[in-house]
């Protein structure tokens, strides 16, 4: 399953197909960076530098990639992040408008945002890419993802709102917490007296229903929040690049050593600026790289399970993993098969 | 060969090397330490060396967007110094730790490029107001200390 999500991630590099593989095959690779879950050995510690034993915390990592390249794009250009003067605030009723006109979408991610929170481990980032993924996959022109097409972010919300009441069931129903925050939730229950299992969905169902409406009326409170402040948020954007950027900066190094108030935070938020930096002027996806990160765990940890107990030949015996290996193939050979349909001559020139 | 002028093929070549050293460092490790590594820096590597090849073969399909600035492309002298000054964030951070350097950094590259004296001040210090009230304050995080510190004491 972790590996069709990466092959599912690895065809969102639109360009090529193989620079996609690559890069969630480089983010697997960083995700063994540490103790090793299944033997406890340091891993690619750089000579015994403890400070990667615990792993490369995320934040930093997905700060460096993402935010550092914007932040030295927005200092070359020397212009402000808008690049049109500031009119009247509107587009609240056509952002309703687009929510509406792709509500079949909103429906899709918020299933799949759903399925992820109730898997343990998993998490918010997980469920937002993969509903990006699948809006960009489902789309028939994708040339507008990563340029601000509305469909990508109403995937990617849609997705990751729907994670949390997700994570609530397995939290209530079995008191197995989905992510940290449940885990934190389910620390409570036990502190109040709440007892997680068959009580929670019968005796005590007004206090389930009582943690759906919190999650219900939180979203509405914070979008009306939102909604009032836009005007005084949206001039962030006309900030002259001088004020701005080394705001921003200073905030990004601040909010990357707060992952363990470790000076290889900033080490870590340096590194992947860097390469953050050289992917975005390469053309070499970031996405895959992200989703092979946060899968690789869970990916190493059910390799070696899987391997440990049936050798090889699981993937050649269990009818189950030879339907998903069925699904990764066709993850693989669909944007092939599209790009062939496109331009018969080009699709090899494509995979590179 | 096109793809030798191609930035994008040499990242691809860059990266394969990553793969290539994850693959040696982890043959020296027990088959349950190698088998994930493995995998990843063999799919890694798989796709590097086909990326490449196919580069070689048919050229790289690469699409950046030009760098620009509203008057026209970036000048070197510019890049050079946007550069310089990310470089000096991330060496000043560890050496003189959170509190100091952030502030400073925000003054220094403020008035450096332009802006008043006094809103250059203004900024810096309410950035230490935050660190120091909020965040090591309220919230109680302990930014880390600088190394310069950690030497003197």
């Amino acid at each position: 399953m972790s590996l069709l999500g990466l092959v599912m991630a690895g065809s969102l590099a639109g360009r090529s197909l193989l620079r996609g593989i690559a890069m969630a095959a480089l983010g697997l690779l960083v995700s063994t960076v540490g103790f090793a879950q299944n033997t406890g050995f340091p891993s690619y510690d750089l000579g015994r530098w403890t400070y990667l034993w615990d792993g490369i915390p995320i934040v930093p990592l997905v700060l460096g990639m993402f935010a550092v390249p914007e932040v030295i794009d927005l200092l070359l250009r020397r212009g402000t992040i808008s690049r049109e003067a500031m009119q009247t605030v509107g587009g609240v009723y056509s952002g309703f408008a687009d929510t509406m006109r792709h509500w079949w979408l909103l429906f899709r991610c918020s299933v799949i945002g759903t399925v992820c929170g109730m898997v343990p481990g998993l998490g918010g980032i997980v469920a937002e890419w993969l509903g990006y993924g699948h809006a960009v996959n489902s789309a028939k022109d994708k040339s507008m993802f990563g340029k601000g097409d509305v469909r990508g972010v109403i995937a990617a919300e849609s997705a990751t709102s729907a994670q949390k009441p997700g994570s609530v069931l397995p939290t209530v129903a079995f008191g197995i917490p989905g992510n940290a925050s449940m885990a934190v939730m389910l620390g409570v229950f036990f502190i109040i007296g709440l007892k997680p299992g068959p009580e929670m969905m019968n005796e005590k169902l007004d206090l389930t229903f009582l943690m759906v409406w919190i999650v219900v009326v939180a979203n509405v409170i914070a979008a009306g929040l939102c909604l009032g402040l836009q005007r005084w948020m949206i001039m962030i954007c006309f900030i002259r690049p001088t004020v701005l950027a080394p705001i921003i900066l200073a905030f990004m190094v601040v909010g990357a050593a707060l992952a363990t108030t470790d000076v290889g935070d900033v080490v870590m938020f340096a590194v992947f600026g860097l390469l953050g930096y050289i992917c975005r002027r390469a053309d070499w996806p970031r996405v895959p790289f992200i989703i092979g990160v946060v899968l690789g765990h869970l990916a190493e940890i059910y390799l070696f399970i899987s391997v440990e107990r049936y050798g090889i030949s699981f993937t050649y015996n269990r009818p189950i993993v030879i339907l998903i290996e069925v699904l990764i193939f066709a993850a693989l050979a669909m944007p092939l098969y599209r790009r062939f349909l496109r331009a018969p001559g080009d699709y090899v020139r494509g995979m590179s | 060969m096109p793809a030798l002028r191609s930035f994008t093929w040499w990242v691809g070549l860059g990266l394969g090397a990553i793969g290539l050293y994850a693959v040696v460092v982890a043959s020296e490790w027990g088959v349950g330490g190698r088998l994930f590594p493995w995998f990843a820096g063999g799919l890694l590597l798989a796709a590097v060396l086909a990326h490449t090849v196919l580069g070689l073969a048919r050229g790289v399909d690469s699409e950046v967007e030009p760098e620009a600035t509203e008057g026209g492309p970036v000048p070197r002298a510019w890049r050079l110094k946007v550069y310089g000054w990310v470089i000096v964030l991330v060496l000043l951070v560890p050496l003189l730790g959170h509190l100091v350097a952030v502030p400073l950094f925000v003054f220094a590259f403020m008035a450096a490029n332009g802006e008043r004296l006094w809103l250059s001040a203004a900024v810096a210090v309410a950035t230490l107001a935050f660190l120091y009230f909020v965040l090591q304050g309220v919230v109680h995080v302990d930014l880390p200390r600088g190394l310069l510190a950690e030497w003197l004491r």
